[in-house]
């Protein structure tokens, strides 16, 4: 369980007076729960969920996990007990596939037969087959292959948490839909309680449990597809909803 | 990071670099005799060497070529060297900086030896009985056309004549600034020279004035007249060999001995001696012993002086020094590899350090920068008086680190900066600790820019490197600066050739060592 209490952040520039990027945002992601958090870009969104691995400290408020306040906690253990993938896969692109894969294994001195053996066990689960690209770079894979890696080294010391900083959107329709599927069904199999940041309001609906739309730093409403479709909270909502889902229905 | 460690590793503990690496103190029993950079002073410590030698049981060490007066007096007052010969002129207005000449030639030998002593430690024995002055110098037939036979006659032609002189007449007192003033002499067209490449450029028409000395063994073959000082400006220059006098109270038997020379050498003895070395091909040694032993000094010496075959051009002349050379070589690399892991060690933790605080990273790249700018002979000679470095491989070593640090301090701090921070924020966020950061991310990634800055750091060593022939630190610059007094274009070559070919080689093997090191992903 992550809890959001009156959380906030303002970057304070040298001159003026500072952009609030986050405005006492308080929501609670339930255990096993995958929340999608949506908004255009520029709204907070990104900034929220990095108050959550403490790459951005707030300015206001408290995160709780499991009950405790992140600040309390040792910083590295924190982020370790929260597997982390970014929208370009941010793999490394010095190591082989099963290197970054492994690469949290190593840090906690696991043995290299325990590694290895976590590595393929990783690669099945996201549909990559071992043999095949336990020793490729990144360089020699597909967008699509680089996101499944980067999923699956997100996994490598089983998490109970998950961000998701816009996974899939670098990718092309196609490669997407079908990943979305393989999500989908992964998460079913692997419970963690997300944060899944996403501009695509389709996206959000296919994999998240519940959506939190941000606007301007301020969380504008909580709810499930049918809330968002049939009661909309404000104009801003329903305007989000028309345009992000139009501009989807071209897309594909 | 293992891969690296034992490169380094392999480096300390290669057998060259190690002998290169350890400065051979002097202990009892021993002198050290050194002479400046030209043949006459190289002669000299040579036959002081062997006289003392074969009449004493002390060893004797040889540290030649030490550039200028500069180099060479204060390596004797850090007892670096014991003796060297030294001219009464250039100890008056050098290290004394007295202005007014010295007109009369045993006043100013008293003179300089009673203040010596007092002033320095150092004791002066007694003359080898020539004199060795300054002088100016014009091709025979340039200077009959002008009508030109002393110093004062150049006046009128002051705009015209295109004079080149030696870089240490150029700047001391008792050289071109004096006598300009004494004269009221100013030519316009006045330039520093290398004084063996003197007598080239007078003859094809280069330069018309140049400077000489009394015993320069070149008078002999080139077609000179030698200007008259009608104004008595050049000071007396009585050689005599100089000692720090704790080495004389010591070994009282070295003063005992050296006084045996005393008035053995005339002008013209020593002329000749300096025309065999300089355009007969003879070496410091034989030549040094053929005097002593004609002069009955010493016994027929029984070595035979190697024999080096100069008639069948310039790849014969190599190969029949490739002992030396390989040698030399040797040298020459253990120098540069010291100085550039000594670098590499130090520049790449700074560069790193920079990356953390960037509030200190312009000024100290300024700060280093600075130091790529000193000349490298100027450097060299600041490392001289630094305690625990002084003469020899210590010295440069300092020196060719110091001139390695910008390059990779530089590429370390750009190579890290160039990381994608979007990596970075990736291994922030999934938990690594800084270290990891550092050792897994950046400095991986890092390792092409910071590897291209230790190839260009090898490289300026590598041709840094030959200057330290001037302190005594040898190497491949040993032949070049010899090659330069006695005019030998192969001795000039056969340094400088293969300290090309050296660079070449090390930038290659950097290559291919760089293609190891850098993370096959990233290739």
């Amino acid at each position: 369980m992550i809890e959001f209490a009156e959380v906030s952040k303002v970057f304070h520039e040298p001159a003026g007076d500072g952009i609030v990027a986050v405005d006492r945002f308080s929501l609670t992601v339930e255990a096993g729960e995958t929340l999608g958090l949506i908004g255009t870009s520029g709204c907070g969104k990104t900034t929220t969920m990095k108050l959550v691995n403490r790459l951005i400290e707030p300015t206001g408020g408290r995160i709780l996990l499991e009950g405790r306040d992140i600040r309390e906690l040792d910083v590295i253990s924190l982020r370790r007990r929260i597997g982390y993938v970014i929208q370009t896969g941010g793999l490394f692109p010095h190591m082989t596939v099963a290197r970054n894969i492994g690469l949290l294994c190593e840090v906690e001195n696991w043995t290299a037969g325990d590694i290895r053996v976590r590595v393929r066990e990783l690669l099945d689960l996201v549909n990559l087959p071992p043999d095949d690209f336990a020793d490729r770079y990144p360089r020699d894979l597909s967008g699509g292959q680089r996101q499944r890696v980067g999923v699956a080294r997100a996994l490598a010391l089983d998490p109970p948490f998950m961000l998701m900083d816009e996974p899939f959107g670098a990718l092309d329709p196609i490669s997407r839909d079908k990943i979305h599927e393989e999500f989908a069904q992964l998460k079913e199999r692997v419970r963690k309680t997300t944060v899944l940041v996403t501009h695509d309001m389709a996206e959000a609906f296919k994999l998240a449990d519940r959506i939190a739309l941000m606007h301007k730093g301020r969380l504008v409403q909580v709810g499930v597809e049918d809330d968002f479709r049939e009661r909309p909270a404000t104009p801003f909502v329903e305007d989000f909803l028309r345009s992000h889902l139009h501009e989807e229905a071209s897309d594909a | 990071m293992h891969r690296l460690w034992v490169v380094v590793a392999w480096a300390v503990m290669w057998p060259p670099a190690l002998a290169a690496a350890q400065a051979d103190d002097p202990g009892p029993g021993r002198i050290v005799i050194g002479s400046k950079n030209f043949t006459e002073n190289r002669l000299l410590g040579e036959i002081m060497a062997q006289l003392i030698e074969a009449h004493t049981d002390i060893q004797v060490e040889r540290r030649v070529n030490l550039g200028g007066t500069t180099v060479v007096f204060s390596a004797l007052r850090n007892g670096e060297i014991d003796i060297y010969s030294e001219y009464t002129g250039t100890a008056w207005t050098v290290q004394l900086g007295i202005a007014e000449t010295a007109v009369d030639r045993l006043r100013a030998y008293l003179h300089v030896a009673s203040e010596f002593e007092r002033r320095f430690g150092v004791t002066w024995l007694q003359p080898f009985g020539f004199e060795n002055s300054y002088e100016l110098a014009m091709d025979e037939t340039a200077a009959e056309t002008m009508g030109i036979r002393t110093i004062s006659d150049l006046l009128p032609y002051e705009d015209r004549l295109r004079a080149g002189v030696s870089h240490e007449f150029l700047n001391r007192d008792d050289g071109y600034p004096g006598l300009a003033a004494a004269y009221g002499l100013e030519i316009r067209d006045l330039r520093g020279l290398e004084h063996g490449l003197a007598y080239e450029a007078i003859l094809s028409d280069r330069i018309d004035v140049i400077d000489t000395w009394t015993t320069d063994g070149k008078l002999r073959v080139y077609d000179i007249r030698i200007l008259e000082d009608d104004r008595a400006f050049f000071p007396p220059y009585d050689s005599a060999p100089i000692i720090r006098s704790d080495t004389l109270e010591r070994y009282p038997e070295v003063g005992e001995v050296l006084g045996r020379l005393a008035f053995r050498i005339d002008n013209e003895t020593m002329q000749a001696l300096n025309y065999r070395v300089e355009d007969q091909g003879g070496g410091f040694d034989e030549v040094a012993r053929d005097f002593l032993v004609s002069a009955g000094l010493i016994d027929v010496a029984a070595a035979e002086p190697a024999t080096i075959d100069r008639n069948g051009g310039f790849l014969a002349f190599l190969w029949s020094r490739r002992g030396q050379t390989a040698r030399l070589a040797g040298q020459h690399l253990g120098l540069t590899a010291i100085a550039v892991l000594l670098a590499v060690i130090v520049a790449v933790p700074v560069g790193i350090g920079l990356t953390r605080q960037e509030a200190l990273a312009s000024p100290a790249l300024g700060v280093v920068g600075v130091i790529q700018t000193i000349p490298s002979l100027a450097l060299l000679a600041f490392m001289i008086p630094i305690p625990l470095l002084g003469l020899g491989a210590r010295s440069a070593i300092a020196a060719l680190f110091l001139y390695a640090l910008l390059p990779i301090v530089r590429n370390t701090y750009t190579g890290i900066k160039e990381v994608d921070a979007d990596l970075l924020e990736a291994g922030r966020g999934m938990g690594l600790d800084g270290r990891q950061i550092l050792f897994k991310l950046e400095l991986p990634l890092a390792t092409r820019t910071i590897m291209a800055g230790v190839r260009t750091s090898t490289v300026i060593s590598v041709g840094v490197a030959t200057l330290a022939a001037f302190i005594g630190a040898g190497g491949l610059g040993d032949p070049i600066v010899t090659g330069l007094q006695l005019n030998d274009t192969y001795l000039i070559l056969s340094g400088a050739v293969p300290a090309a070919l050296l660079a070449l080689a090390v930038d290659f093997l950097l290559g291919r060592f760089e293609r190891f090191l850098v993370p096959r992903g990233l290739a």
